[in-house]
C-alpha cells in the first residue's frame, strides 16, 4: 500500500537534530593506519617513511584523510560490551553495523513501505587524524526536501557528520546525501541499503 | 606523478589514468580493514541468492577512500585535497577492472591559492562511469605562499 506521506510531522520535526558525540572505540594506532593504507592500495610513502614525513608541512604519524568515517562506526565494538555477531543466524546479514549504537535523535523510522538508499555524499578535509588522535563523531539532520520523481513522492535527506579529534579540531565533515522513497511490496526482503 | 603548482595545470588537462583489477582479495582486504560486515561486499554467494545481484559488490566507501588515495597522490604533498565527492551510480563487482580518470573543468586562484575544480570518477571496462565524482583541490602558486596546513578555507 503506497504511503500517504514520506515525511511525517514527526520526522519534519527532526531537521536541526544533533546526536550525542560517538567516540571510536580506539584511539588512531600504526596498525589501524597500515591495514587502512594497504587496503587502499595506497603507496604514499607518507604514512610509513619518517624522513619523507618530516620534510611535508604533515610531519610523522598521519593517517590517510578519510579515515574517520571508518574509525567511528556500526561495526566496531568495544570490548567488553554485547556482540551482536554471535547471535547471527546463518542467512543473516549485519548490513548495518550494531544498531543498537543509532541515536534516536536522528534515526529517522520512515513509515511503512518507505526505503532509504544513500545517494552520494561530498566531504570536506581540513586535517588529517594522527597516531593517538581520540576521533568523535556528531551527526547533524540538516534538512529534508520533499519531492515528486517519476517513481512518486521521495524525501532528500541532507546529513552532515562532522568529526574532531580530542582537542575538538575539525578533522573532516562529510555531507551525505540520502534519498527515501516508497518501495515495491518485497523490498525489504530482497535488497536494503542506507549504509556500506 | 603529482602536480606541483597551480600554473601548471590547464582547463581540459586530464589526471593520469589508475588501472586496478578488482578481486575478492582486495575487497575483503577493505572488509576487514574497516571491519565492515555487510556480506554482499566480499560474500559473492550470498550477494547472488539472497540480494538478487550478480556477485559480490565494491562498498561504496572502499570506492571513496580508493578515490581519495589516488587524488592525493596525484596532487602530491605541497596540495590538499579540499572537497571529494562520489556517488555509486553503478555496481562494481570483482572481475571488474577499474580504471581512474580526472580532468580540470575550472581553475581560479583565491587569497593567494590556486583552486583547481575536476570531474573524476571510476570506469569500469565496458566503458561506463560507475562511480562519478567531483574534487577541488588546493595547489600552491609559483612564487606564492604554500598550502596552508591544517587547511581552513
Amino acid at each position: 500500500m503506497p504511503a500517504e506521506e514520506i515525511v511525517t510531522p514527526e520526522i519534519r520535526a527532526m531537521i536541526g537534530n544533533e546526536s550525542a558525540p560517538r567516540q571510536a572505540v580506539d584511539k588512531v594506532t600504526t596498525s589501524e593506519v597500515r591495514r587502512w593504507v594497504t587496503a587502499t592500495l595506497d603507496d604514499s610513502p607518507l604514512w610509513y617513511d619518517q624522513d619523507y614525513a618530516n620534510q611535508t608541512r604533515f610531519g610523522t604519524g598521519c593517517a590517510p584523510g578519510p579515515f574517520p568515517m571508518r574509525a567511528v562506526g556500526h561495526w566496531k565494538r568495544a570490548l567488553g560490551t554485547p556482540d551482536p555477531v554471535r547471535e547471527l543466524d546463518f542467512d543473516d546479514d549485519f548490513r548495518y553495523g550494531d544498531e543498537s549504537l543509532d541515536d534516536p535523535a536522528v534515526k529517522i523510522h520512515w513509515p511503512e513501505g518507505v526505503g532509504a538508499f544513500h545517494a552520494g555524499n561530498e566531504v570536506e578535509y581540513f586535517q588529517f587524524p594522527r597516531v593517538g588522535d581520540q576521533i568523535s563523531v556528531v551527526e547533524k539532520l540538516v534538512d529534508i526536501e520533499e519531492k515528486v520523481g517519476r517513481s512518486g513522492k521521495l524525501a532528500v535527506v541532507h546529513v552532515d557528520y562532522i568529526f574532531t579529534n580530542q582537542d575538538g579540531d575539525v578533522l573532516i565533515v562529510n555531507h551525505g546525501t540520502n534519498i527515501a522513497r516508497e518501495m515495491p511490496g518485497d523490498w525489504r526482503e530482497k535488497r536494503a541499503g542506507a549504509r556500506g | 606523478m603529482a602536480v606541483h603548482y597551480y600554473e601548471d595545470l590547464a582547463v581540459g588537462d586530464e589526471i593520469p589514468t589508475v588501472t586496478q583489477k578488482l578481486t575478492i582479495p582486495v575487497m575483503q582486504r577493505w572488509v576487514a580493514s574497516s571491519e565492515t560486515l555487510r556480506r554482499d561486499h566480499y560474500d559473492a554467494k550470498f550477494a547472488i541468492e539472497h540480494d538478487n545481484i550478480p556477485n559480490a559488490v565494491m562498498s561504496g566507501s572502499f570506492s571513496q577512500a580508493y578515490i581519495w588515495q589516488l587524488l592525493f597522490n596525484w596532487v602530491g604533498p605541497d596540495g590538499w585535497v579540499l572537497k571529494a565527492f562520489q556517488k555509486n551510480a553503478k555496481m562494481v563487482h570483482p572481475g571488474n577492472t577499474l580504471t581512474f580518470f580526472g580532468s580540470v573543468t575550472d581553475k581560479y586562484e583565491k587569497n593567494g591559492l590556486g583552486y583547481v575544480e575536476l570531474e573524476l570518477g571510476l570506469r569500469i571496462e565496458d566503458g561506463s562511469v560507475a562511480v562519478p565524482g567531483r574534487a577541488t583541490v588546493v595547489l600552491p602558486m609559483r612564487d606564492g605562499r604554500p598550502v596552508p596546513y591544517p587547511f581552513v578555507p
